[in-house]
C-alpha cells in the first residue's frame, strides 16, 4: 500500500510538529515513521531502516546529542537535527557527534525538504563525483580547476581546499571545526586558526562571488560554519 | 567599575555633608548653643535617608554624633564630655537618626515597589498586545481557510501569506523578549572573535530576504576594513533589528542604505532610511526600554528592539545613536572599537 519512497524517521515529542512533518513528507512521496522519545528513536533507527532521520534535540527523556552519538554508532543514516535559534553550542555539539545538518525552529516546509535532499544525496557513492556546478560556478576536482561563467579563477591552495570541502558537502552545513580539520589539519587550538578561515572565506568570496557583500555561493551559517549553496 | 564606585557614592556624599556641617559648627559654636547645631545634623540624616536609604542614613547619624562630640562639645578635640546633658543630646540625635532613616527608607522602598509594579503592568500589557496582534491574524486566516470552502484562489493565497508573515513577526517578538530577559539577567554571553564586517552585514540581509523583497538596499563598505572582534550572532541581531526598523518606518518600498567605514580606531556602521524620521525630542530616548515615538500612523512595535541593540553594542564596548537624515529619514550609527 505504501509508496516505496525514501523512508524518514521523525523523532519529536511534540505531536503537532510530528503531524506537520508527516503531512509534508507524505505529500512529497516519503514514507514516514515516528518516535516520540529517545528510546523509541534508538530502536526505530535500526528496526525501521530509515533513509534519513529528523531528530529534535530537546527530547524530554534523553540528551539529543547523546542520542545522535548512539544512533551514529549503530547506523550511518543521515541525521538532520531540529533546534531553536539560541542553542548554537548544542547544534555544533550534535554536528560534531555525527549529525549531518540542522534546522532552526521555526522552519518552513521548503527548507526541511531541501535539507533532507542534501543529506540523502550523500548516500550516493561520492567518490565518482568530481564536477560540481552551482549557477555559474564550476568546480572540477579531477582537474583541480575552478571557473566562474566559463573563466578560470586563480585560487591559492588554501582557498581551493576550503572550496573543495564545501563542494563535496554541497547544500550541507560544514562546521568551522570540520573545515579547520580538513584544510589546516588542526584538531586543537581552533580559536587560534579560526581567524585564518574567516580571512580565506573573505578572499574566496572576492574571487568567486558576483557580489561578495551578498554571497550567492558560499553562505555563512552564523555561529556554526559555512554552506555551499546547491541548486538542487 | 562604574556600579562599584556608584555604590560608595552615597556614603561619600553623606560624609561630606557631616564634614560641612561640622566646619559650619566650628565657626558658630561660640555664638550659639551647640545643641542647635544638632538640627543641621538631623537634616543631613533625613536627606541621606530619603535619597539613599538606611545604610547611608545610619552612617550619617553615627558620624554626626562623633563629629559633634569631638569638635563642637567642650572640651573640644576630645571625645570626653564636660556636661552630662550632652550625653542626652547624643542619644537623642542617634535615636532620632535611626527612626528617621527607617521611616524614610520604608517610604522609599514603597515608592520603588510601586514603580516596579507599574513597569511590570506596562510590560505585561505591551507584551500581551504585541503577541496577540499577530496571533489574531494567524488564527483568523487559518480558521477562514478551514471553514470557508468557497474562497477563491487569490483570497486563499492572501490569507496564507498573512498567516505566514505574522508567524515570522511573532517569532521576532519572542526572540526580542528572550534577548531582553537575557540582557536584564546578565545572562547574555558575548563571545568575541575577529569577524568580517561585510559578512555580518551580508548575513543579516540574507536573514531578512523576505522582508526586503520589495526594497532597494544599497550596501557601501570601505575597502580593506580590518576584521574586528565581535560576537557574530549578536551583531547580526543588532543589524537585523535596525534594518527591520528601516523597513517598518520607511514604507512604500523606500530605499535603505547600509554603510561601513573606518574612522580612526573605530568602525562605523550606518543604517539609513528615507522614512518618517524621529522627532528631535525623542532622539535620545528611542534606545530606552519600551519607549516608542508617538505617531499618528499605527505602527506595531514593542519598544524593545533598540534597547536590545544598545545593550548588545555596549557589551561590545561600542556606541549607538540615532539622528535625522538631511532630506528626510533616520540614520542609526553603530561605532565599534577595532581592538577590544
Amino acid at each position: 500500500m505504501s509508496a516505496q519512497g525514501p523512508r524518514i524517521l521523525i523523532v519529536d515529542d511534540e505531536k503537532t510538529i510530528r503531524r506537520f512533518l508527516k503531512a509534508t513528507l507524505k505529500s512529497h512521496g516519503y514514507d514516514v515513521f515516528e518516535a516520540s522519545n529517545g528510546r523509541e528513536a534508538l530502536d526505530q533507527s535500526v528496526s525501521a531502516h530509515p533513509d534519513a532521520i529528523i531528530l529534535d534535540l530537546g527530547l524530554p527523556d534523553a540528551d539529543g546529542i547523546e542520542i545522535t552519538r548512539k544512533i551514529r554508532q549503530r547506523v550511518k543514516t543521515p541525521i538532520v537535527i531540529l533546534s531553536v535559534r539560541e542553542d548554537e553550542s548544542d547544534k555544533i555539539a550534535a554536528l560534531d557527534a555525527g549529525a549531518d545538518d540542522y534546522l532552526t525552529k521555526p522552519f518552513s516546509a521548503g527548507e526541511m525538504l531541501a535539507r533532507l535532499r542534501a543529506v540523502m544525496r550523500r548516500l550516493v557513492p561520492k567518490n565518482e563525483k568530481t564536477l560540481y556546478e552551482i549557477g555559474k560556478l564550476s568546480i572540477d576536482i579531477a582537474k583541480h580547476q575552478v571557473e566562474v561563467s566559463g573563466k578560470a579563477v586563480h585560487l591559492t591552495p588554501t582557498e581551493y581546499d576550503v572550496l573543495k570541502v564545501l563542494a563535496m558537502n554541497a547544500g550541507k552545513v560544514v562546521t568551522h571545526r570540520q573545515i579547520l580539520q580538513e584544510v589546516w589539519n588542526k584538531t586543537e587550538d581552533l580559536e587560534g586558526v579560526s581567524h585564518l578561515l574567516r580571512v580565506t572565506i573573505s578572499n574566496l568570496r572576492d574571487k568567486i562571488e558576483p557580489n561578495p557583500t551578498r554571497p550567492a555561493y558560499v553562505l555563512t551559517e552564523p555561529g556554526i560554519g559555512y554552506r555551499l549553496h546547491s541548486d538542487e | 567599575m562604574n556600579t562599584k564606585s556608584f555604590r560608595f557614592y552615597p556614603y561619600l556624599v553623606s560624609t561630606t555633608l557631616v564634614v560641612l556641617i561640622t566646619i559650619f559648627g566650628e565657626f558658630v559654636k561660640r555664638n550659639i548653643e551647640p545643641t542647635n547645631i544638632v538640627m543641621f545634623y538631623l537634616l543631613a540624616v533625613v536627606i541621606s535617608a530619603i535619597w539613599w536609604g538606611t545604610g547611608p542614613a545610619i552612617t550619617t547619624s553615627v558620624l554626626s554624633v562623633l563629629a559633634f562630640d569631638f569638635f563642637l562639645v567642650p572640651p573640644y578635640l576630645t571625645f570626653t564630655v564636660a556636661d552630662v546633658q550632652y550625653v542626652f543630646t547624643f542619644a537623642a540625635l542617634l535615636i532620632v537618626g535611626l527612626i528617621i532613616s527607617t521611616l524614610a527608607s520604608k517610604a522609599r522602598e514603597h515608592v520603588i515597589r510601586r514603580e516596579t509594579e507599574k513597569l511590570q503592568t506596562a510590560l505585561l500589557n505591551s507584551i500581551s498586545h504585541d503577541l496577540r496582534t499577530p496571533l489574531v491574524s494567524i488564527k483568523g486566516a487559518l480558521s477562514g481557510l478551514l471553514q470557508e470552502s468557497s474562497l477563491d484562489e487569490a483570497t486563499r493565497k492572501e490569507m496564507l501569506e498573512t498567516a505566514h508573515e505574522d508567524s515570522d513577526r511573532l517569532n521576532r517578538i519572542v526572540g526580542n523578549l528572550l534577548d531582553m530577559a537575557r540582557l536584564e539577567s546578565d545572562a547574555l554571553r558575548v563571545s568575541s572573535s575577529p569577524c568580517e564586517v561585510r559578512d555580518v552585514i551580508g548575513s543579516s540581509l540574507a536573514e531578512l530576504k523576505d522582508r526586503l523583497a520589495d526594497r532597494k538596499v544599497t550596501v557601501t563598505i570601505q575597502e580593506g576594513l580590518p576584521h574586528i572582534p565581535m560576537d557574530f550572532r549578536l551583531m547580526m541581531k543588532v543589524l537585523i533589528n535596525l534594518i527591520d526598523n528601516a523597513v517598518k518606518y520607511a514604507p512604500f518600498g523606500l530605499p535603505i542604505d547600509v554603510d561601513a567605514k573606518q574612522i580612526d580606531g573605530r568602525i562605523e556602521i550606518k543604517v539609513m532610511d528615507r522614512g518618517l524620521g524621529i522627532p528631535a525630542g525623542d532622539l535620545e530616548h528611542v534606545f530606552d526600554k519600551f519607549y516608542r515615538v508617538k505617531r499618528p500612523q499605527n505602527i506595531e512595535g514593542s519598544g524593545l528592539g533598540l534597547s536590545i541593540c544598545k545593550g548588545i553594542i555596549e557589551a561590545h564596548k561600542g556606541k549607538i545613536w540615532a539622528e535625522n537624515r538631511s532630506g528626510g529619514g533616520t540614520i542609526v550609527t553603530i561605532s565599534l572599537p577595532v581592538k577590544l
